[in-house]
């Protein structure tokens, strides 16, 4: 009963009191979980934002990524296309894709969107596929090259040296102790030797007159022709009786033209060296080791080519020896040939590394007496020959081009005008380092102008008179000198280049030839000219006393008999095949790609199904020619479509080539950027293949005419070979 | 009756009881309210500085974005260490237009006092600015302006922005200060090199 009423006053406490404890408890935990649940967001958003830093860090290095990869492909020839907003290219931990357009002006503008967590980024990058440098192109003339007289084209490295040098030849002298001694001495000699000269001139004219003479009577016979059908026994006695008769003096006239020169090399030898002998070897450098007779070259030469012709076109059919060695006209050269010449036509030489080549035929020498030597390769145009004649020599390969070349056109700079420049003063005039123009430079008898690198000269015209000399200083730098029309260096006017390293001076013609006229760019002047010329619409003429050594390109080649060019190699080590890089910059990130932390599910991709970047390239519907070396070490051809060339056999690219021609035509206009919605930088016109085609799968190759792309490679092959 | 009278009585403390029971709770409350100062200031400490480092590396990528967009030829001044400069104005590239590049009006990163400005169309009339942080030190972390290097990085006297160019290649600094309570103040330094990505020669 006690206890009970004690329980009964329990139950009946007060009911203000009632639950407060619990109340108090409640609020004491709903507090500590308030200020757990704000710790853990604060603590939780500085986490988010921290890896969202990192995630943004780690989009921006995917994108870096794949430009590097495209830049790569770039580099070798490829698109640089590398997978696509669709099927991206999985890489560490994250993905990119990278969209490839060309511009109009020959650049290739490529985007690459790279992807991490929730961190995008996108950067594009305009590059310009490096071109081949024309230099290498040696001495090279867009039209047809038909060459009559006597020719020397060599090579030599002018980072090993002088061209002196590498030819075998003697060092420079020291200079001079004595000039005036020395230059008595040398006048005397050279009056000496001019005497010797003339008189030895005179006997050559002499016994070529006498040639022609004894030929004259002969031509009534000949021009009736061989006719081995008809009844006329009479005349093809006479005939054969001329061309006998013919044979024996020209015979008789190279047994002459033989004993005069013995004469000449003998007292040159003998009784003129100790003239020589007393001046010292700076000043004897200057002395021509062995004078050539104007005559003997002009008229004299002259008077045997007109026989020679002669029997070419009547006679050709009955197979008539022309001349010792000389070959029938239009038979190819059978290359290496082992008949040099020696020393005395052209002086020492190199012996190799030279390169002549055209976009058309090219004709050496098919009168079959004409000394031309080759040392290197001679390169016709696509789909033509050499012809050559017998005393043609070429050291190397004769092959045509694979493919035409396309040359340039000249960027001539900007620079402020000025009115045109004629000097004419005793005063040396010197242009300084720098950017001028000129509306024309002439150079007056007697005047010399300094053009002191490094500069950039613009001219309207460029002349020399006679006896007119330009001095190119490139000791301090590279001197580029544009002229936009006509160079006149006459014969008799002087160029000199200070520097022997050809890169470092450059002409470049921009003026184009009128149809049917002159060259205009004419090389005459005496000259050692270490440099570049290069003229891709106007033809060159160059003279014998202008030598070239470096390289010349021009559209078309008038080269005087004597001519001596000599390729500087050095071209070739010193140009670089990367792609230039114009423009790098950051941009907006595709709309479609925005935002969510899993771009697998932004993009409705599957992880496992991705590619990584080296398979995700995009085989496009271009041309591309390829030359490479395959896994095994050989060196293989390939032309035709990208589609159709494994690219995973190729273990170095060695020269490759793309052509876009049609590319833009072939494209469906609805496919093009289609799966860039939204995004107003994703959208690549012009594109070669559309951000999500994936590669070449949705083209449609039935449709394409594929002989109207070949051009301009006349013929498609796919060809593999394993020489090397 | 009485009986229940006295019960109730009795229920309750005694004021010893009542007392110990007071100071021990006075205890636990003061040792509860201290540790949960100070974990709420380590808390607010780290908070602060982990959200300062936050700032500055936001603050330097932009700028290390900017300078990376930059035409290198643009950049002026162009100093080399042992210089360097708080303002540095460049171009950046915009797009092609006709084949041409087409490069912005001259831009500048300053720091103007506190401030990291930047400053697009500079000496024009539409000439605009942008705070990127307001929080920058006067010099940088362990610089003094004495006419020597204090913190041994091979630059004297720079200031709380500093860029260094060699080149393609601009190192940028740059301390963030805020303040910390009782005359305090936390530092951020942070630190990258960035090369320039174009350079207008090469199109030229």
């Amino acid at each position: 009963m006690r206890e009970t009423h004690l329980h009964g006053r329990a139950h009946r406490a007060h009911p203000g009191r009632r639950g407060s404890a619990l109340a108090m408890s409640l609020v004491a935990a709903s507090s500590v979980a308030i200020l757990s649940a704000g710790f853990l967001q604060l603590s939780s958003a500085v986490t988010r934002r921290q890896a969202g830093a990192i995630e943004n860090r780690q989009a921006f290095y995917m994108a870096e990524a794949g430009l590097g990869e495209a830049f790569n492909a770039v580099h070798i020839g490829r698109s640089g296309q590398i997978g696509s907003m669709s099927e991206p290219a999985a890489f560490g931990g994250g993905f990119f894709w990278v969209d490839s357009a060309p511009t109009p002006e020959g650049d290739i503008r490529l985007e690459c969107t790279g992807m991490a967590g929730s961190g995008r980024a996108t950067l594009e990058l305009l590059v310009t596929p490096v071109q081949e440098d024309v230099a290498l192109l040696g001495v090279f003339s867009e039209e047809a090259l038909d060459v009559d007289g006597e020719l020397l084209i060599d090579g030599f490295d002018s980072q090993h040296g002088e061209y002196v040098e590498q030819a075998g030849g003697e060092p420079e002298p020291a200079a001079c102790d004595d000039p005036d001694e020395c230059l008595k001495a040398l006048e005397k000699y050279e009056l000496e030797v001019a005497k010797l000269n003339a008189d030895i001139d005179e006997k050559l004219a002499k016994v070529a007159a006498d040639l022609a003479a004894s030929l004259a009577p002969l031509d009534g016979y000949l021009s009736g022709g061989y006719d081995d059908d008809d009844d006329d026994d009479d005349d093809d006695d006479d005939y054969r009786k001329a061309l006998e008769y013919q044979r024996l003096y020209r015979a008789k006239y190279a047994e002459d033209v033989a004993k005069l020169e013995a004469e000449r090399e003998k007292k040159l030898g003998e009784e003129l060296k100790s003239l020589r002998d007393k001046s010292c070897d700076a000043c004897d450098a200057g002395v021509a080791t062995a004078p050539v007779a104007p005559a003997l070259n002009g008229f004299g030469r002259q008077l045997v080519d007109i026989d020679v012709d002669v029997l070419r076109d009547d006679f050709l059919d009955v197979q008539v020896p022309l001349a010792d060695g000389a070959e029938p006209v239009g038979v190819q050269l059978d290359v290496p040939q082992d008949a040099p010449s020696d020393e005395e036509t052209f002086g020492t030489h190199t012996g190799s590394g030279g390169l002549l080549g055209s976009n058309g035929p090219i004709t050496l020498g098919t009168d079959g007496v004409t000394q031309i030597e080759i040392h290197g390769d001679v390169e016709p145009g696509s789909g033509t020959d050499l012809t050559a004649g017998g005393s043609v020599y070429v050291a190397g390969d004769t092959d045509a081009r694979d493919e035409p070349v396309e040359l340039p056109p000249i960027q001539v700079p900007n620079v402020a005008g000025m009115p045109a420049l004629k000097h004419d003063g005793p005063v040396p005039m010197v242009l300084p380092a720098g950017d001028v123009g000129f509306e024309s430079i002439e150079v007056a008898e007697n005047a010399v102008l300094v053009v002191r690198g490094p500069a950039r000269v613009v001219a309207g015209s460029f002349t020399l008179l006679a006896g007119a000399e330009v001095e190119f200083d490139t000791t301090d730098g590279q001197v580029d000198l544009f002229v936009t029309g006509a160079v006149n260096m006459v014969p008799g006017s002087y160029v000199e280049t200070t520097q022997p390293d050809p890169s470092q001076l450059t002409l470049q013609v921009s003026g184009v030839d009128a149809d049917g006229a002159d060259p205009s760019v004419v090389l005459e002047a005496e000259s050692q000219f270490y440099g570049t010329i290069y003229s891709p619409d106007a033809g060159v003429s160059v003279g014998a006393s202008f030598e070239v050594y470096g390289a010349l390109i021009a559209h078309s080649l008038d080269l005087a008999p004597g001519v001596r060019l000599h390729f500087d190699n050095a071209y070739s080590a010193k140009g670089s095949t990367l792609p230039d890089i114009v423009a790098w910059s950051v941009s907006e990130v595709p709309a479609a790609v925005r935002g969510g932390n899993d771009p697998m599910q932004r993009i409705g991709a599957d992880r496992g199904d991705l590619r990584l970047p080296a398979d995700a390239h995009v085989l496009d519907e271009v041309l591309i020619n390829v030359e490479y070396v395959d896994d095994t070490g050989a060196v293989c051809d390939f032309v035709g479509p990208e589609s159709e060339f494994d690219w995973d056999g190729v273990r170095s690219v060695i020269e490759s080539r793309r052509v876009l021609i049609g590319s833009r035509a072939l494209r469906n206009e609805g496919d093009r950027g289609s799966a860039a919605a939204g995004g107003a930088t994703s959208s690549m016109p012009g594109s070669p293949s559309s951000p999500d085609s994936g590669g070449d799968q949705n083209w449609d190759w039935s449709d394409v005419d594929w002989e109207a792309l070949w051009d301009p490679w006349s013929d498609y092959k796919y060809s593999q070979n394993d020489g090397a | 009756m009485s009986v229940a009278r006295r019960i109730g009585s009795r229920a309750g403390f005694t004021i010893l009881e009542l007392l110990l029971a007071l100071g021990l709770l006075a205890i636990v409350a003061q040792k509860t309210f201290v540790m949960l100062t100070a974990a709420s200031k380590a808390t607010a400490t780290d908070t602060s500085a982990l959200v300062l480092e936050e700032k500055a590396r936001r603050v330097l990528q932009q700028v290390a974005m900017t300078i990376m967009s930059a035409d290198r030829d643009s950049l002026v001044p162009g100093v080399e260490a042992p210089l360097d400069t708080d303002a540095l104005r460049f171009k950046v590239h915009l797009g092609v237009e006709n084949g041409e590049v087409v490069w912005s009006e001259p831009e500048e990163i300053v720091q103007k006092g506190q401030k990291v400005v930047w400053r697009s169309y500079v000496a024009t009339e539409k000439e605009r600015h942008i705070t990127w942080t307001n929080l920058v030190a006067p010099f940088l972390e362990g610089e003094i302006p004495n006419g020597m290097d204090d913190n041994g990085n091979g630059v004297i006297d720079e200031k709380g922005l500093s860029f260094e160019v060699d080149r393609s290649a601009v190192t940028i600094r740059l301390t963030l200060a805020q303040a910390a309570g009782e005359g305090d103040e936390r530092l951020q330094t942070v630190e990258t090199v960035v090369t320039c990505r174009n350079l207008q020669e090469a199109k030229e």
